[in-house]
């Protein structure tokens, strides 16, 4: 009886101890787990703990008066962090949180940034806007041979003739099925330039004036001075008219003309002199050395040439447009009466010139500039008629039948410069326009800041960081991650330097970049450590540890998530996190909506469709304020963890 | 049995590339609305349409509406699982998206397949006929050879814009949806309430235990 006692005492001892072992190999198991776990999650924080409270309550923010007195980088962000920026002052406040100016710099080193930061963006712009002129061409192109195969083949009968409006999207995709054009791309598309830039522009003005006067103004600037808009349109009237007056002489002229554009200041004083002699324009220019030497190498003649029709129309707004300007009108107007031969004629006259021109020019080790330089008379001219031909005649048609056939006689010198643009880099970038085409179209339309004339705006910085970026090229999102900076700074060239900054961070999110994996597993880390109870019902309900709702939230720092007001806020929250607290803030803020809707999750264990849907309904519904308490808080609960480790 | 509803849940993706209009036509199928300033489509979008398909059948359609810019990641895969249904969308303006039309199919079904590794069935979707055609949509007889040669159930003109045929296309792929649910279920009369959706559509196409009904 005793021994039977006995080992049954026995038996549950054992048991006992091993259960006991077990556990304890258990627990001990899950303790090793979590410290990888923590180790690997402390990078996510930063691990010196900036308070809220000190030296002062940071909660109120960046206010203006604070703005006033900061002086201290550290103090800036300690503020964003913790309070946002008052609305008035985040057009000055942002540049800096997102690193594109320098904590204590000078305003002269500012207006300096400025000043070239304008001016590589129009250069680059001008870059563009020439390869996206042959793009269109190339279409126009394709489509006709298109709809002559369609109509010696369909019997249909069903195709229309094409709308302008149509031709602009119909365009590059067919490119593949229309090899056969690319082989002319050497000498006739100086001749098909006519027709398809020419089409491109009556577009413009018939769909959309506004967007015409900004796209002017924009391609005006191209090389322009930062105060330099209305010379450098004036400029580009020159060229125009030094186009039309004589077309050899033009291509010197456009040289001169962006030299003019580049000298910024001393521009500005010629064009007002109007009279002034002809050194004004070549002897002068102190301010851009690169325009010194193209100057210097452009032949003399020319610019003696060129010079004065550039003078003459370089006031083009003053009515008293001089007997010059009148001159140049008239022939001007012949021109527009000439037919199409003569002036595929003159285009490759002018071709050769340009071609010279920007020979002698590359002598002066500024290659690039001076293919800009080519461009911007390419889709200046074109454009910027358009305000002379208005006020000074009636003939606004004729005109800009000129006008047509000067921007394609410039379009061609890039084309035909011995294949500066090869046809796989055009259909790269056509298919890159069309892409960023129809997403500005439709970015935030409900939103007042995004008129026609704001986003061509879009569109230009889209474009100008596309073409950065061709390797890259244009995801769809990226619209999403300008329209706010935009709407705050207002500004193209700023826009695209901040966006530049942004995409340093966030590029990496892009579909090619790899780091939208990082983060789901950063997530998946975050919810096992802190919110257990999370972590096993998404391991139950259909596995969603991949985190795939969180997409949207990550690729576009919440900006689909919130409204308008609130995704500034969280924006300029993340980019101080990354000096304060972290530099994965994202996730935190990821965290904290999860936290938020936490009991309707568990409640309604909810599986990866669930989830995903109910977070598509809740996309501008968080209460951010609360939300972005929540995630700083959620730093501070992990940082302190980690301490105490 | 007969006396009770039948309730289905199927999920159809609605793909194609970029600025298609699937938004559009999903939000004019469901809510009857068209509007121009639709946002491009981040990651995916859901609606659901219900159809009182017959005195006897509930459908309930999951339409997911997959960004078109999604081809080009992983994501799809996540997407694609356990669809029983799909349109493939191009713009009849725009060539190079019915070019497209091709990738976009070959994505789906090495992605999705029914019980039996057939591929799942897809409707092709010619949109914005109300507008001026550019391509092979042009010739009709052409575009039915196509449909056969690639595998599709059947191609409509659409347009969300003047809701021109989208009704008729739903019905087209829910239609066949039924007939293979019927093929496939033919003897399975016991449970009155399936569900249509496959739990076990691995990409991998080799289902281990058929649809979900069979469990």
């Amino acid at each position: 009886m005793s021994t039977f006692s006995d080992s049954i005492q026995l038996v549950c001892d054992t048991m006992k101890r091993q259960i006991i072992s077990r556990a304890f190999y258990g627990w001990l198991a899950y303790c090793r787990h979590l410290r990888t776990v923590r180790t690997h999650l402390s990078g996510l924080v930063s691990p010196c703990i900036v308070s809220a409270d000190e030296p002062n309550d940071a909660r109120a923010g960046v206010t203006p008066e604070r703005w006033a007195q900061l002086d201290c980088r550290e103090e800036l962000l300690r503020l964003a962090y913790f309070g946002g920026v008052c609305h008035d002052i985040r057009k000055q406040v942002w540049p800096y949180l997102l690193g594109h100016y320098v904590f204590g710099s000078t305003a002269d080193d500012r207006r300096t940034l400025d000043a070239t930061t304008r001016q590589s963006y129009e250069t680059t712009m001008s870059e563009w806007l020439a390869v996206e002129a042959i793009v269109r061409q190339r279409d126009k192109e394709t489509m006709a041979a298109n709809l002559a195969k369609l109509s010696s083949e369909s019997t249909s009968g069903e195709a229309p003739p094409p709308t302008p409006n149509l031709q602009h999207d119909l365009s590059n995709d067919v490119f593949e099925d229309n090899v056969s054009l690319s082989d002319d791309d050497n000498d006739p598309v100086v001749v098909d330039g006519e027709e398809a830039a020419g089409q491109n522009d009556s577009q413009d003005t018939s769909d959309a004036p506004d967007s015409l006067a900004t796209a002017a103004a924009a391609a005006a600037t191209v090389a322009a001075a930062p105060t330099g808009a209305e010379v450098s349109s004036s400029a580009a009237v020159a060229a125009a008219a030094a186009g039309a007056v004589a077309v050899s002489v033009a291509p010197p002229a456009s040289a001169e003309g962006e030299t003019e554009d580049v000298d910024q200041p001393e521009a500005e004083e010629s064009a007002g002199v109007e009279t002034s002699s002809p050194t004004a324009e070549s002897g002068e220019p102190e301010t851009a050395e690169e325009s010194v030497e193209q100057a210097a190498a452009a032949p003399e003649q020319a610019e003696a040439e060129a010079v004065v029709p550039a003078e003459q129309s370089a006031d083009p707004a003053a009515p008293a447009a001089a007997g010059e300007g009148q001159q140049a009108e008239q022939q001007v107007e012949q021109q527009a009466e000439q037919q199409m031969e003569q002036q595929a004629e003159a285009a490759e006259d002018l071709t050769e010139a340009a071609n010279l021109a920007a020979e002698a020019q590359d002598l002066a080790e500024a290659p690039l500039i001076n293919y800009a330089a080519a461009k911007i008379v390419m889709t200046k001219p074109s454009v910027d008629a358009f305000p002379e031909a208005e006020r000074t005649e009636d003939t606004t048609n004729k005109l800009a039948g000129t006008s047509q056939g000067n921007r394609s006689n410039c379009v061609s010198p890039a084309s035909s410069q011995g294949g500066v643009y090869s046809t796989e880099l055009l259909e790269t970038f056509g298919l890159n326009i069309h892409r960023i085409d129809k997403d500005v179209q439709r970015c935030d339309r409900n939103y007042w800041y995004f008129t026609t004339d704001n986003l061509e705006k879009l569109r230009n910085v889209m474009c100008t960081y596309v073409w950065e970026h061709l390797d890259i090229g244009y995801m769809q999102g990226m619209c999403d991650l300008v329209a706010p900076l935009l709407v705050i700074l207002d500004d193209e060239s700023c826009t695209y330097a901040c966006f530049c900054r942004l995409m340093d961070r966030m590029g990496a999110n892009f579909p090619n970049g790899g780091a939208m994996d990082t983060h789901f597993a950063n997530m998946r880390s975050l919810i096992q450590i802190l919110d257990s109870e999370m972590f096993e019902l998404m391991h139950q309900n259909g596995d969603y540890t991949h985190f795939y709702f969180c997409y949207r939230w990550f690729l576009l720092d919440f900006k689909r998530e919130l409204l308008y007001d609130d995704v500034f806020s969280t924006w300029e929250t993340i980019w101080a996190a990354q000096h304060v607290a972290s530099s994965n803030f994202v996730l935190f803020i990821a965290l904290a909506l999860v936290q938020t809707y936490r009991d309707i999750i568990l409640s309604n264990s909810m599986d990866f469709t669930d989830i995903i849907k109910f977070f598509n309904e809740m996309a501008e519904r968080h209460d951010a304020k609360a939300v972005l308490a929540l995630a700083r808080d959620l730093v501070l609960q992990l940082q302190t963890l980690i301490e105490n480790k | 049995m007969s006396g009770e509803k039948r309730e289905h849940l199927y999920k159809i993706l609605v793909i194609g590339e970029l600025g298609t209009g699937k938004t559009s036509i999903i939000k004019r199928y469901v809510h009857q609305f068209f509007s121009q300033h639709y946002r491009a489509t981040i990651g995916v979008d859901f609606a659901l349409k219900v159809l009182n398909w017959d005195p006897a059948t509930i459908i309930r359609l999951q339409l997911w509406d997959i960004a078109g810019q999604e081809r080009f990641g992983n994501m799809t895969r996540v997407y694609y699982k356990e669809a029983v249904g799909a349109f493939i969308v191009f713009d009849v303006t725009r060539a190079s998206t019915f070019d497209a039309v091709v990738k976009w199919k070959q994505d789906l079904d090495s992605k999705v397949q029914m019980a039996d590794g057939s591929p799942i069935p897809c409707v092709l979707l010619a949109n914005k006929c109300d507008q001026q055609k550019e391509g092979l949509v042009n010739n009709p007889p052409k575009m039915d050879e196509y449909c056969k040669e690639k595998g599709f159930t059947g191609w409509f003109e659409t347009s969300a814009k003047e809701n021109v045929n989208i009704e008729e296309a739903a019905r087209a792929l829910v239609s066949k949806i039924l007939l293979n649910d019927k093929l496939l279920h033919g003897n399975d009369t016991k449970d009155p309430t399936k569900i249509a959706l496959d739990p076990n559509g691995k990409a991998n196409g080799e289902p281990p235990n058929g649809k979900s009904c069979a469990c």
